[in-house]
């Protein structure tokens, strides 16, 4: 059988037990991930090549029902033998939640630095922007503009293109 | 409750640099926060051929003057005005509405059967075009022209159409 390796940069060897890291939520919930999950945020390789004394590493930033979830994502991302077509789909499940929520799990990856996540979970906005026009935006997302009207004059003109 | 307008700016641009040219211009219409990020590099950096540098080293004399430094300047200057490359032999320009790469082929790039029998074409500068040479058509027996084109320097996952541009001297037929 063989495994494909992890998409993160380290592969713990065979016969080390997995090393866990803490993690705690700015709502002081803590949670365990494997380091080869974790390294797949830059923000935390970072810290935990500092870190020595195992205690959790705060996150005042996540909320503990995020970061449950980002915890099972790149848990989920670090499993190895996982096929692209499986992966895939268990991404579009992931992503299957209400808007707010993947703009806190865009936070979240903007803050943790995981790309794939991040790449994820902007696509799904993306997809929703696509073929908008700007009031449909601002109506969709709930977005209040303070543009004056001269504002708003000068950036059509600017992008006249676009408006064409 | 985090809402779309709330988010950095940065993650703005990034969620922009996933849509298309022409979305990411007319977003910048949406709010202060979106104008910002709309017009920033990075958004811009994503629509520009990864293999531009490249491309652009093979135009004389450098196109981008000090005046373009945003990206998104830059992007906008090669959909209008096409960039004379590989030796003023083919042309560049990117389509705006995705940023695809578009080539225009000269005259003198292309393989003209009895291209070079005076009797059948003639070669001159024509200042209607972008190439510093056209192929006039005098006579032929036989009008064979063929034009070759790298996949690599193409946009990659994208149909592309080839057309074949001349024009008709009034009078001549």
């Amino acid at each position: 059988m063989s495994s494909s390796p992890p998409p993160s940069s380290a592969a713990a060897s065979p016969s080390c037990p997995k090393k866990m890291i803490a993690l705690r939520s700015s709502d002081g919930e803590t949670f365990e991930i494997e380091e080869a999950a974790a390294l797949q945020s830059k923000t935390l390789e970072n810290m935990i090549d500092e870190d020595c004394a195992g205690t959790p590493i705060p996150l005042p930033n996540v909320t503990g029902k995020i970061l449950a979830k980002v915890v099972e994502f790149c848990s989920k991302h670090a499993e190895p033998g996982v096929d692209d077509e499986s992966l895939r789909a268990w991404d579009a499940e992931f992503v299957n939640v209400e808007q707010a929520t993947v703009f806190d799990y865009i936070l979240a990856a903007n803050f943790l630095e995981i790309p794939t996540l991040l790449n994820l979970t902007c696509n799904v906005v993306a997809d929703m922007i696509r073929g908008k026009t700007p009031d449909e935006i601002r109506k969709f997302f709930n977005i209040k503009s303070i543009f004056s009207p001269e504002e708003e004059e000068e950036v059509r003109r600017e992008n006249h293109w676009a408006f064409e | 409750m985090v809402e779309l307008g709330a988010l950095p700016e940065d993650c703005i641009a990034h969620i922009l640099s996933l849509t298309t040219p022409l979305d990411a211009a007319r977003s910048a219409a949406v709010s202060r926060a979106f104008r910002t990020a709309s017009d920033s590099d990075a958004v811009w950096r994503n629509f520009l051929p990864p293999d531009l540098d490249l491309i652009v080293s093979t135009s004389s004399p450098p196109p981008f003057g000090p005046s373009l430094t945003r990206k998104k300047d830059v992007f906008l200057r090669l959909c209008s005005d096409p960039l004379l490359i590989d030796s003023g032999r083919k042309s560049f320009a990117l389509e705006k509405w995705s940023g695809k790469k578009c080539y225009m082929v000269g005259a003198r790039d292309l393989s003209i059967v009895w291209g070079n029998t005076p009797s059948s074409w003639r070669w001159s500068s024509f200042h209607v075009s972008r190439f510093p040479e056209v192929a006039e058509l005098i006579r032929v027996r036989w009008l064979e022209v063929h034009a070759k084109m790298e996949t690599r320097l193409l946009s990659a996952d994208t149909y592309y159409a080839a057309y074949f541009i001349f024009k008709f001297v009034h009078g001549n037929y």
